[in-house]
């Protein structure tokens, strides 16, 4: 079955199931996968801290990165998936043209990720970040496969 | 670049906004400011029952429901005001023009008119919060800014290879549209919005909604919309094949006043009234 992480959103799946998520841009593209489970989840989060706006965190907490990123790896652990097995992968955070700091958003998200990755003792298996490209995730979860379609070229991450 | 491509450029844009100037001219007329809200519906439901009928579903959003306990649509409308009653009739029409997928860009059906409309929220939302009365109309602004696009699209898609060597330099999108076409699809959006009889300071605010600095002088409802186009781009709403090629201005955002912490504070708030009313408006 195919799912559609939208922004904002976060997938999880099983076995034969395949996680898209399109056009990455300063937002954070997170893909947690147990191999031997066969379970694995996608994040699309948008903005890197749930305190500009608490209430729309409660609501939506995918819509964040330090919200939606554990709650993210809590769903794969209640799925059967195990810590030590995980398998994690990140895409998106670019930003615009120039070196204007209003519009750091994207950097800004993976310096949240990376410090709740460090916290929890976690790695980031590979890592398609930065840049000006609008990004599209392919993440099959019964191979772990994550392909990254940008520009009219596809590469395996 | 030549001057015939530009001719033939003009030529689509002036094409495309006769077939949709009465429709807008109409709608502008009929929800003029001193117009009242529910004899404007009425007139405007004898003249577009179906536009007047995405109007009645949008109104009753909680984007733009003025009094949630409002009963009936009477009422409903009186809450709402001219004003806000343009918005909705307005966003009723870009959905319809705005629809179609846009080659070029590598946009999908729907994709160009849910970016139009997050710029038009979001940078309706940013207005009310820095309080900016020569900006009031930010959001038509909003919703039209990228019109250009469904124009210049097909122009893009022809010189795409020419494009890409440009923007391959370091340059932005529209300057590379601009480079190799003669004219950017900003430069397309005034000229069809200004054929509209759309107020002059709004058509300049799409004009240099990628390059606010150039505008001579600088405007805070351009600033505004600049600042806005890059944030829905930066969070991937109507993002196109050209990504994040294109440059932000921070003395834009200098001359605004908005902080990085504003901004994703609009954010927030953006992408679930860009969601509820895109879905209303979905024409598949």
């Amino acid at each position: 079955m195919k799912y559609v992480v939208f922004v904002g959103d976060m997938k999880v799946g099983t076995h034969e199931d395949l996680l898209v998520t399109h056009a990455l841009g300063s937002c954070l593209g997170l893909m947690v996968h147990d191999p031997v489970r066969k379970v694995g989840g996608l994040l699309h989060a948008m903005l890197p801290l749930s305190s500009i706006n608490p209430a729309k965190a409660r609501a939506n907490p995918f819509m964040f990165v330090d919200t939606g990123v554990p709650l993210l790896f809590k769903t794969i652990y209640g799925m059967g998936g195990q810590k030590q097995r995980l398998v994690v992968k990140a895409a998106g955070c670019g930003r615009p043209l120039g070196n204007d700091e209003m519009f750091k958003i994207g950097e800004r998200n993976y310096t949240v990720l990376k410090k709740l990755l460090w916290k929890n003792n976690v790695l980031l298996e590979s890592q398609e970040v930065g840049g000006t490209a609008s990004r599209t995730v392919h993440f099959d979860v019964s191979t772990g496969r994550v392909s990254i379609t940008s520009g009219g070229k596809t590469t395996d991450m | 670049m030549s001057h015939a491509l530009i001719h033939r450029i003009e030529a689509a844009a002036d094409a495309f906004s006769d077939r949709y100037a009465q429709r807008a001219g109409h709608l502008m007329a009929v929800t003029a400011p001193e117009a009242d809200a529910p004899e404007a519906l009425e007139r405007l439901a004898a003249a577009e029952p179906r536009l007047a009928a995405d109007v009645a579903r949008l109104i009753n959003t909680p984007y733009f429901k003025a009094a949630p306990g409002a009963d009936g649509l009477r009422e409903t409308v009186e809450a709402l005001g001219i004003r806000r009653l343009r918005h909705a009739a307005m966003t009723a029409l870009a959905g319809r023009i705005l629809w179609p997928a846009v080659e070029g860009y590598d946009l999908t059906a729907g994709e160009l008119f849910r970016h139009c409309l997050g710029v038009s929220i979001a940078a309706s939302h940013l207005n009310d919060i820095l309080e900016r009365p020569e900006a009031e109309d930010i959001f038509l602004a909003g919703l039209f800014h990228d019109v250009g696009k469904l124009i210049l699209g097909p122009f893009v898609a022809a010189e795409n290879e020419a494009i890409e060597a440009e923007t391959a330099r370091g340059l932005s999108f529209e300057i590379a549209e601009r480079r190799v076409l003669g004219m950017d699809h900003t430069a397309v959006g005034r000229r069809i919005l200004t054929r509209w009889g759309f107020p002059e300071a709004l058509c300049r605010a799409v004009r240099w909604s990628h390059t606010p600095d150039e505008a001579a002088p600088t405007t805070a409802m351009a600033d505004m919309l600049h600042i806005c186009n890059v944030l829905c781009l930066s969070i991937g709403i109507g993002m196109g094949r050209e990504g994040l090629r294109y440059k932000s201005s921070p003395a834009a955002a200098r001359r605004v006043g908005v902080a990085p912490g504003t901004l994703e504070l609009v954010a927030s708030h953006t992408l679930q009234w860009i969601n509820d009313l895109a879905d209303i408006l979905e024409f598949g």
